[in-house]
This record gives C-alpha cells, sequence and structure tokens, in this order.
C-alpha cells in the first residue's frame, strides 16, 4: 500500500511504538512479583521408561493456575542440533504441570522445562539432566539368526541321503547287470570271451557302485561335521551375526584392544598388551600359535632364544631392537607366551 | 530310410536286418576310419590345449595377477566360463531324461550326444572352479573346512551329485551299445580297446534278467536326475543370489539361471549334433526332424527368457533402489550395453523369429540360431559376473575388468578341452543309441504292421479277441 506520509515522520512510527511500549510494560512489570518455574525430574532414567517431570510455576509464592510449560531436548542429527520439544502441559490449581515422555534416545543431553505464558514470565529456561540407563525394553530389534524348529540340517542330511540312496540303487543295477551275463539269450549273441573278462566286467560294476556309494557317505560326512570345523575360527556357538546391543549398554571387551596399560604388575598382562602392541600378532597370530607370515612361537624353549630371535630377527621377521622392546619387555612377553598366551580382556 | 519314412506303407520297406546291420556300420564307422582331416583337428585341439596349459602355468608361478581380476571385480572370465559349461550340461538332462522320462520317440539318436556333453561340460566347468582359485591345493578345505551354511558347499555337493549321476545315466543306457562294440570290434581293435569293451560291457547279452536291471536303472536315474539337474544351476545361481550385491539380489535368478542352462543345452547339442552329422553321414538318423523339434524347444526357451528378464528388470528397474540405477546405467547405456544389446536381441528375439518361420525352420536356421544362443549365453554369463561386482559398495570410482592375455588362453584351453572330449569320445563309444533306436524303430514297425492288418482286414478291431502280437509275431 502506498501512503502519502513523509519519510522522516515515517522512520518516527517505530521509535513512537518503542516508546508506548515501554511506558505500559513499567507498570506491569512492578505490578505483579516475579513468576519462577521450578523443575522436579528423576536424576536417571531407564530406556524404554516413561519420565515424569513436574513443573511447579509460583508468583509471589502463590502457585499460578494455567500456566503453559513445555519440555524439550537439546536433539542432535546430521551435524544439525535444535530443541525438540517432548510435551507441553498447563498448571493445575496447585501451579504444578505434569509433562511426561518415553526414554528412547541413549543420551538427552541438555533438557529444558520452558514457562510460555500466558502472563509475562521468565524467558530464560530451566535446565537439567537425566542421565540415561540402559534398559531392556526396546523397539523391535532382528534376532541373531531364525530358528525354524522343524529345519535343521538333520533334514538336509536326510534328503542327501535319501537323493544319494536311489543313485547308488541305480548304480547297483550295474552289479546285476555284471552278474547276470552267463545265460546267453537275447538279441545280440555274443562271441567268445575269456573267463578273465567276464571278472573284470563284473569288477568294474562293482566298482562303479561303491564309487557312488562312497561319494554319498563322504557328502554326508561332511555335511555331519560341518559345524564343528570351523571351530578353529569361531565358536560354533555364536555362527550368526553380532549380538544385539541395547542402547547405551556397555559390553566388556573381550578381544585384544588397542592395549594401552602395559604396566599393570601382572607381567603376563603386560606381555599379552605388549604383544599386540610390538606388532607381533600382526604375523604370529593373537594366540602366539602363527599366521599367514609367522610360524607358531607358542611353545619356545628358553627366554634366552626367545630374546636372541626377536633381537636378531630371523629370516624376514624385523629385529626389535632395546630402544623398541626392552629386556623388561621381552620378558613380560615370554612370559605370556610361557604361561600358554591367555588372552586378556583390554579395554 | 528314416524311421518317420516306413510309414508310407510296409511293403516298399527293407528287411528290419538290413537296416539295422546299416545302422551298426553307421555308428562303428567313426571308430574304424581314422580321417587325416580328424587327426588335424585333433592336433589343432591339443595346440589350443597346450597354449592355454602354459597360460595356467604363468599363472601357477606368478599368481591371480596375471589375471586382470583384482580387489574389486575378483570374479572374471573364469566364474563366467564355470556358469557357462554348467549351464551347457543341462542338455543331456533335458533332451534325455524329459524326453525319455514323456516317452517322446524322435529322442533315441541323440541322446547319447546330449548325455555325453552333460558329462563333459560338467567337468570342464567344475575345473574352472579350481583355475580361478589362487590356492588350488586348497580346494580340499571344502571337505576339510566345510560347512554347510556355505553356498559354495551347496554348490559342491550339488556339482558332485549330478557329475555322478550323469556319468551314471551316460553310462548305464549304453551298456548294450558297447557290447555290441565288444561283438563286432573284436578282430578289428587292438587289445586294449577290445579289453576296454569287454569290461564296459558289463557281460551284457541281452537276458531278460540283464533288461530288466537296465531298465529299472535307467527308470531310476531318468526320474532322479531332473531334479539334481534343477538344484545344480539353482544352486549355482545362488553362490550369486545369497552374495549383498545390487545386479544379483533378485529371487528369480534360479529360475533365470535353470532356463537360460536349459537353453544354452539345448543350443550346444544342436551345434554338437550337426557337426557330427556332417563329418559322419548320420543324416538317415538325425534328420531335419530333430532340428526342427530342438529348434521349437530353442524358439519356445527363448521366449521364457524374454519373459523372465523382463520380469527381472522390471521389478528392479521399477524401484530403482540405491546402486541399482548404475547397474542399469552400466547395462542398458554404459560400457556393457552392446554385449546387453546383443544379448537381448541376437540371443533371445532374433532365435525366436527364426524358429518362427517355415522358411527359417531348417538345419541351417536352427543351427545359425543355436550359435547365436550359445554366444548370447556367454555374454550373459559374462555381464552377469562383472557388472554384479562392478557396482560399488562404497563411494568410490567403479573398477574397470578386462581379461587379460592369460584368462583369454586358459578360456580357449577349456574349450579345446571340451571339443577335444567330445572328438575323443567319438573314437571310443557308440555316438548313437542303436539299442533304443532299433527298439523305436521296431515300435513303428509294429504300429505299421498293425494299420496294415487292419486295412487289409486280417484283423478286425471291433473284435479284439482275435488280435494277434504284434511284437509277438515279427521277433
Amino acid at each position: 500500500m502506498k501512503t502519502n506520509t513523509r519519510p522522516e515522520l515515517r522512520r518516527l512510527g517505530p521509535i513512537t511504538g518503542l516508546v508506548v511500549a515501554v511506558v505500559l510494560l513499567i507498570p506491569g512489570i512492578a505490578q505483579a512479583g516475579e513468576i519462577t518455574v521450578s523443575v522436579g525430574a528423576p536424576s536417571s532414567a531407564e530406556v524404554g521408561s516413561t519420565v515424569e517431570v513436574t513443573a511447579t510455576v509460583v508468583v509471589d509464592g502463590r502457585p499460578v493456575i494455567g500456566a503453559e510449560v513445555s519440555l524439550s531436548y537439546l536433539a542432535s542429527f546430521g551435524g544439525v542440533e535444535d530443541l525438540a520439544e517432548l510435551d507441553r502441559a498447563t498448571t493445575g490449581d496447585d501451579g504444578v504441570a505434569v509433562l511426561s515422555y518415553e526414554q528412547r534416545a541413549a543420551d538427552n543431553g541438555e533438557m529444558r522445562v520452558q514457562y510460555l505464558g500466558p502472563e509475562d514470565g521468565p524467558v530464560d529456561p530451566v535446565v537439567f539432566g537425566i542421565t540415561v540407563e540402559p534398559g531392556g525394553v526396546q523397539q523391535y530389534q532382528s534376532q541373531v539368526g531364525v530358528t525354524i524348529p522343524w529345519l535343521s540340517d538333520t533334514v538336509v542330511i536326510g534328503l542327501i541321503t535319501l537323493l544319494w540312496s536311489v543313485i547308488a540303487f541305480s548304480a547297483f543295477q550295474l552289479v546285476l547287470i555284471g552278474r547276470r551275463g552267463e545265460r546267453p539269450v537275447g538279441a545280440l549273441v555274443r562271441s567268445e570271451v575269456p573267463a578273465a573278462a567276464e571278472e573284470g566286467s563284473v569288477w568294474i560294476g562293482t566298482l562303479l557302485a561303491f564309487a557312488a556309494l562312497i561319494t554319498a557317505t563322504g557328502m554326508v560326512i561332511v555335511f555331519v561335521r560341518s559345524p564343528l570345523t570351523h571351530g578353529n575360527l569361531s565358536d560354533p556357538g555364536h555362527d550368526g551375526r553380532t549380538p544385539v546391543g541395547f542402547l547405551g549398554e556397555e559390553y566388556p571387551y573381550t578381544g585384544f584392544g588397542l592395549a594401552k596399560i602395559t604396566d599393570t604388575g601382572d607381567p603376563v598382562h603386560d606381555g599379552s598388551a605388549l604383544w599386540i602392541r610390538a606388532g607381533c600378532a600382526a604375523c604370529h597370530g593373537l594366540s602366539a600359535t602363527g599366521g599367514s607370515v609367522g610360524p607358531d612361537v607358542s611353545d619356545l624353549e628358553s627366554l634366552s632364544d626367545f630374546s636372541r630371535d626377536a633381537r636378531r630377527g630371523p629370516d624376514a621377521m624385523p629385529g626389535y631392537a632395546a630402544a623398541t622392546l626392552s629386556d623388561t619387555a621381552l620378558a613380560q612377553i615370554y612370559q605370556w607366551l610361557d604361561a600358554g598366551s591367555p588372552a586378556w580382556p583390554h579395554p | 530310410m528314416a524311421v518317420g519314412a516306413t510309414r508310407g506303407g510296409i511293403h516298399d520297406m527293407e528287411p528290419m536286418s538290413r537296416w539295422r546291420e546299416r545302422l551298426q556300420q553307421k555308428t562303428l564307422q567313426p571308430l574304424l576310419r581314422t580321417t587325416p582331416l580328424y587327426k588335424a583337428w585333433v592336433a589343432f585341439l591339443l595346440m589350443v590345449l597346450a597354449w592355454g596349459g602354459y597360460a595356467y602355468t604363468q599363472q601357477w608361478r606368478h599368481g591371480l595377477v596375471v589375471t586382470a581380476m583384482r580387489d574389486r571385480i575378483s570374479w572374471g572370465l573364469y566364474i563366467s566360463l564355470f556358469v557357462f559349461f554348467i549351464g551347457i550340461s543341462h542338455a543331456g538332462t533335458l533332451i534325455s531324461a524329459i524326453l525319455r522320462a514323456s516317452h517322446a520317440r524322435w529322442r533315441a539318436p541323440v541322446t547319447r550326444m546330449a548325455e555325453f556333453i552333460t558329462a563333459v561340460a560338467l567337468v570342464t566347468g567344475a575345473s574352472f572352479v579350481l583355475i580361478d582359485m589362487g590356492r588350488p591345493d586348497r580346494i580340499f578345505n571344502v571337505y576339510l573346512y566345510g560347512r554347510w551354511q556355505s553356498p559354495i558347499m551347496w554348490d559342491v555337493i550339488a556339482v558332485t551329485t549330478y557329475l555322478t549321476a550323469s556319468v551314471l545315466y551316460l553310462y548305464t543306457p549304453m551298456i548294450p551299445d558297447l557290447a555290441m562294440f565288444r561283438d563286432s570290434l573284436t578282430d578289428k581293435v587292438g587289445p586294449i580297446r577290445r579289453w576296454f569293451y569287454e569290461a564296459a560291457a558289463l557281460n551284457w547279452v541281452g537276458g531278460s534278467g540283464q533288461k530288466k536291471a537296465l531298465t529299472r536303472g535307467i527308470a531310476v536315474l531318468m526320474v532322479v536326475i531332473i531334479p539334481i539337474a534343477v538344484s545344480v544351476h539353482t544352486v549355482v545361481s545362488w553362490i550369486f543370489g545369497m552374495t549383498l550385491r545390487v545386479g544379483w539380489n533378485t529371487s528369480i535368478f534360479g529360475v533365470l539361471f535353470v532356463v537360460g542352462a536349459i537353453f544354452s543345452g539345448v543350443a550346444t547339442l544342436v551345434i554338437v549334433m550337426a557337426i557330427l552329422r556332417r563329418v559322419y553321414h548320420w543324416e538317415e538318423y538325425i534328420t531335419e526332424k530333430h532340428f526342427r523339434y530342438l529348434g521349437y524347444l530353442l524358439g519356445a526357451f527363448a521366449a521364457i527368457m524374454i519373459y523372465v528378464n523382463i520380469t527381472e528388470y522390471m521389478t528392479a528397474g521399477f524401484k530403482l533402489e540405491e546402486g541399482e540405477e548404475f547397474a542399469f546405467r552400466q547395462l542398458f547405456l554404459g560400457k556393457f550395453s552392446y554385449l546387453f544389446i546383443f544379448y537381448l536381441f541376437g540371443g533371445l528375439v532374433v532365435p525366436v523369429i527364426l524358429m518362427l518361420y517355415r522358411r527359417t525352420r531348417t538345419v541351417a536356421g536352427v543351427v545359425t540360431a543355436a550359435v547365436l544362443v550359445d554366444v548370447a549365453m556367454f555374454v550373459e554369463r559374462y555381464f552377469i559376473v562383472v557388472t554384479g561386482l562392478r557396482v560399488p559398495l562404497m563411494p568410490y570410482e567403479p573398477a574397470d575388468y578386462f581379461p587379460s592375455w592369460v584368462e583369454w588362453s586358459v578360456l580357449a584351453g577349456g574349450f579345446a578341452f571340451f571339443a577335444l572330449a567330445i572328438t575323443l569320445a567319438v573314437k571310443l563309444f557308440p555316438m548313437l543309441a542303436v539299442w533304443e533306436m532299433i527298439e523305436e524303430k521296431e515300435q513303428a514297425l509294429g504300429e505299421d504292421v498293425m494299420r496294415e492288418l487292419v486295412r487289409t482286414g486280417v484283423v478286425d478291431l471291433e473284435n479284439p479277441a482275435a488280435l494277434p502280437n504284434p511284437r509277438g509275431s515279427l521277433s
């Protein structure tokens, strides 16, 4: 819309508005006491549980009825941080509003209760924190494999056995053909056959039949023993996927981590950590039983043998100078090896 | 006269005994006469095989680095060839087992060749898995540490079962013909071959007990070999399908592989049949009718292939999940488009068209279609393997793969081995199922005689009690 007011007058408008607002506000602030918001919240919450947070709004010690408050937390996703509102409530006769939410996140970060009105109140929110405890109730997560009771390796083995029995049955027909060859009747007239060849004929049929039978047995054996054959790589008990981890839950790490602690005082423990840190495990394997490059060194004769080899570096192995691995460190590693190279939980 | 020509009437027919004698002569002919051309052909194949062998020694010495396969595209020509040859091996199953089970009369002259193709192709295909391994000595780990949870293990079991069953299925119906060889060749071949036929014929004299065992063996095998063959190529497809790869992530893969296998198997059979027919003049037994019937099969399977391809690419392409876009682009527009377009049109559409018209449904037409199909199916195996691996799993530049000279040479060696095995088998085994052809002929003859008797009023069909036994009157 176009107005004909002069520019200097237009500039005057906002200034006048500001002056009017300030004049009107002064008695307002002076009139009412200060509105305060206090929050009651549990110090910790379990994942999956419903959490209640109370906000009490008072002015001059008297409850404020019908005040609106909101509960939110500082959410962070994909590098963007913003407030995510969890709940909104109005205070009752006692000036208390109950805000509730279901604990889903593993970490709420900063939580805040904000006074929203209707009267003018505190601008700054009440900031507090709730520690999140790992809990049992989760949204649906897929399990480690699906076990269908009737569908087992026994069924598979049974099918293969059945199939190979049929093949073997057909193969034994060859034995029958060979054995029944003594009655010379039928369309194709035999010429004179040496007795030796006759024996050979039965022999070849039997051989074929047994070859089929042996292959069949082999197949079944491979199947039957298969779940245990990789015991050297993983416990057959869990040849599934990585176990499900619950939010906020801590799992003790049982493998070799990036071992930092090499001076716990326990030489066997420190030796195992040094074994990783010095890079021995890269070639000789985690339990020193040999890898694709390094040989099995789990049962060395003596510390002096061990130290000599470590310093010298036989064949393609690099030699370790005393600056890298002290004599003490070597002794610790040796003690670990001597103890049967046990695995330690490293943090 | 061909089998079908006897229908003209029984009076202008030659005696059965003379027909049978000629058939036996024709079957024995390849064994008795070795032409210079045959020797040259064997020499050529041996040379190619030797070259492939030399290339393989390079791989043996320097490792898989002499191939073009690297970390990102780790399967190439070898695995394509493995899939292709296992596919070809389905020729024997389909022609022989399905046609035998459904009592298709015309099958007899072609079954033996089909069964040979099966056995030889299986051995060739399986050996390419070994060739693909950087450490072939670790093949025993399959048996020592095999886990049945692994699709590789399923494949080993399926292929072993199939190989055993197909060798049995090749050998069992061959016993009467081997006996025929034993009886006819006693004084014409050397002692080693004579001993071989003596031993391999399993004392066959054609007694009723032997016939019963033979029939039982064949009947059981032909039924059991059909599901085995289907399972083999399904499992081969699962080697891909059970891997988390965009292009292979489809439930129709098993069907696509089985249909493709039978498709390429029939095509290979047509080619082998055409060559042997030409070289050994078996035109009387392998007639144009056989080519036409196999041509129908080829055309029908081409149509099924078109359908399966459309369903596969429609479901994946409509949703176009992440990564699928790349797979589509490289197949339809990018690097592999010329291979893909050739496969679609040259390998699937053209064969259908060739089989639709009577003018192109000739021996030459069917053979042309078969050659196109075989080339296209090899191309298909190649782009399935390579394009699947080429789709990047992480945001990196897509890798490139082009087979090295070693891979091409070993490939040539593989084909040479296949051809050589068939070529040598012709010199040792009856390539025509003589006894089955005789049986078929006798049956046809019996029907002709019957028809003649009815026509002339000797037999009254309204009064079946007076019906003489047509088979009994002949033998």
